[in-house]
Order: C-alpha cells, then structure tokens, then sequence
C-alpha cells in the first residue's frame, strides 16, 4: 500500500500487535495453569479424603 | 445492588464467566478482522492528516479504553473498600494490567502520530500528553501497591485509595484540552453538537472501539477466572498440609 508515512503507521500497528496479544496470551497461560493445579490437587484432597472414610 | 451482589459469588461468578468467554473471545476476532479492514483498506485519508489518520484508529480507542478501564478499576476499588467483596479487589486487580497495556499503546501510538504531524514525538508543555504519562505511573504504582503487602487485605485497601485518589486524573485528562493550550486537539467525537468526523471514519473508529471493548472484556474475564482458580489452588494446599 502505498502511504504517505507508512513506516509510521506499521510501527502503531505493530506496536498494538505486539501489547494486545501479549496481554491476552499471559492471561490464558495464568489461568490454563491455574486449572490444572486445581484439578490435580482436587483430586489428591478427594483421595486423601477416600483414604480417611475407608481407614 | 442485590443483583450486583449476586455476581460477588466467585462460583457463581465463575459458571457465568465460562459461559460467556468463548463468545466474547469471538466476538473479539470478528470485530477487530472488521474494524482493520476497514481501518487499513476500507476508509479514505484525511485532507490535512493524509494516511496517518489510520494511526487514530488504533490510538482514540486505546485511549479510551485506557480512561475507562481506570474509571471501572476504581468503582471495583470502592465496591471492595465498602462491601468487603473479594471479587470486587480481585476484578479491579486485573483491570490495571489491561488498562497500563491500553495506556502504553495510547502513548506510543500518539507519538507515532506526532512526529509527522506536529514535528515532535514528545512535548512536556503539552497537559493532554503529560496527564496520560501520569496515568500510566497510577497503573503502575497500582500494580506495584498489590506487589508491596503480603496480606491481601491490606494490599486491596492500599491499591483501593491509590484508585480513588487517582480517579482526579480523568477529568483533568479529559478536560485538559479546552482548560489549557494544547498541541493535542479538542475533542470530535463526543461532543457538544455531535461529532465532526466523516461517517466514513467515524464507522471504523466505532468499529475498532467495539474490537477494544470485546478485548478488554474478554481479558478480564480470563484474569478474574485465573486469580479465582489460584485461590482455590491456595485453600486446597492449605487442606492437604492440614489431612
């Protein structure tokens, strides 16, 4: 595309390419994480909590 | 308020959020796909800014998400302080990375236009400019305040006054243009007697704000699920030192 002051322009674009996503990919990496330790622990306390009704 | 209330139940709130996720995510794509199409190909330059006018459809929303998500991060911050809600510190914790990252991309995206449109990447005389900089350093300095105190607590409330006392910063920003001279440009969007903006920009300056606040809406919703989780991950550790 031929613009006048191009370079300006992809730098803002790329500038929005690079925060938005960044943001966005740490915030799904935290809570994909979150999860999987939450459900692993979930299910030590319910085996732990197996082991103590049948002791 | 019962109705907000009732959101404050992070189980609750956690069922809803999951729900509504996949759709904001998608909504998401689909406007920020629309809004640079038209933003990059669909809509013409400006007589006197030329093509750089295309820099403000990145830069109004971000700036405008930048003012709102603060202005959100401190009714959280208020409804935490009064009614001691966990979820209302926990959402207004999440807004300020979201709202620094708006705020960032607002400063360098501006500056971006500056240097051909006014000769300058920065201008310290300038208040519009200086009150956004100021912005950014409350984001941070909120940010940091949750970082500062080991007890939750006592971060919440801190980082809550930080908000509040900081909430003075919007109208100063908002207004800087007409109480002061200003390289910055007055207001043609909302404003009194309607915008001055052709329909042919203003359709894809809508657009890409739509795209910003399905994106912010979107993160935040993960962030308040992932810090949810992460209390849950707390309380089971906690369960399993004391079996």
């Amino acid at each position: 595309m031929h613009w006048e002051y191009a370079s300006y322009i992809w730098s803002a674009y790329a500038a929005a390419a690079v925060i938005l996503p960044a943001v966005a990919v740490v915030s799904i990496v935290r809570l994909r994480r979150a999860l999987r330790l939450q459900a692993a622990l979930e299910a030590q306390v319910d085996n732990l909590r197996g082991g103590a009704d049948e002791a | 308020m019962s109705g907000w209330h009732r959101f404050a139940n992070p189980t609750r709130f956690s069922r809803l959020s999951a729900r509504i996720l996949p759709w904001a995510l998608a909504l998401t794509i689909v406007l920020f796909a629309a809004g640079l199409y038209l933003a990059l190909v669909g809509s013409p330059p400006d007589a006197r800014q030329k093509d750089t006018v295309r820099i403000m459809y990145i830069h109004v929303p971000a700036a405008w998400m930048a003012l709102s998500t603060y202005v959100l991060m401190a009714i959280f911050s208020g409804m935490g302080f009064i009614w001691k809600h966990p979820l209302a510190d926990i959402a207004a914790k999440n807004c300020a990375p979201v709202g620094a990252g708006f705020t960032l991309l607002a400063l360098i995206t501006g500056a971006l236009w500056g240097a051909p449109m006014w000769g300058t990447w920065w201008e310290w005389g300038d208040a519009r400019l200086t009150s956004f900089l100021i912005l950014f350093f409350l984001y941070l300095g909120y940010i940091a305040l949750w970082q500062v105190f080991e007890d939750p607590e006592k971060a919440a409330r801190a980082a809550a006054i930080l908000a509040l006392v900081g909430l003075i910063n919007i109208p100063v920003i908002h207004f800087s243009v007409q109480w002061w001279n200003t390289l910055h440009q007055p207001a043609s969007v909302f404003r009194r007697g309607g915008p001055t903006i052709d329909p042919a920009m203003l359709w894809p300056l809508f657009i890409m704000l739509a795209a910003f606040e399905a994106y912010f809406v979107s993160v935040l919703l993960l962030r308040i699920r992932a810090e949810v989780a992460e209390w849950r991950v707390r309380a089971l550790q906690m369960m399993q030192a004391e079996a």
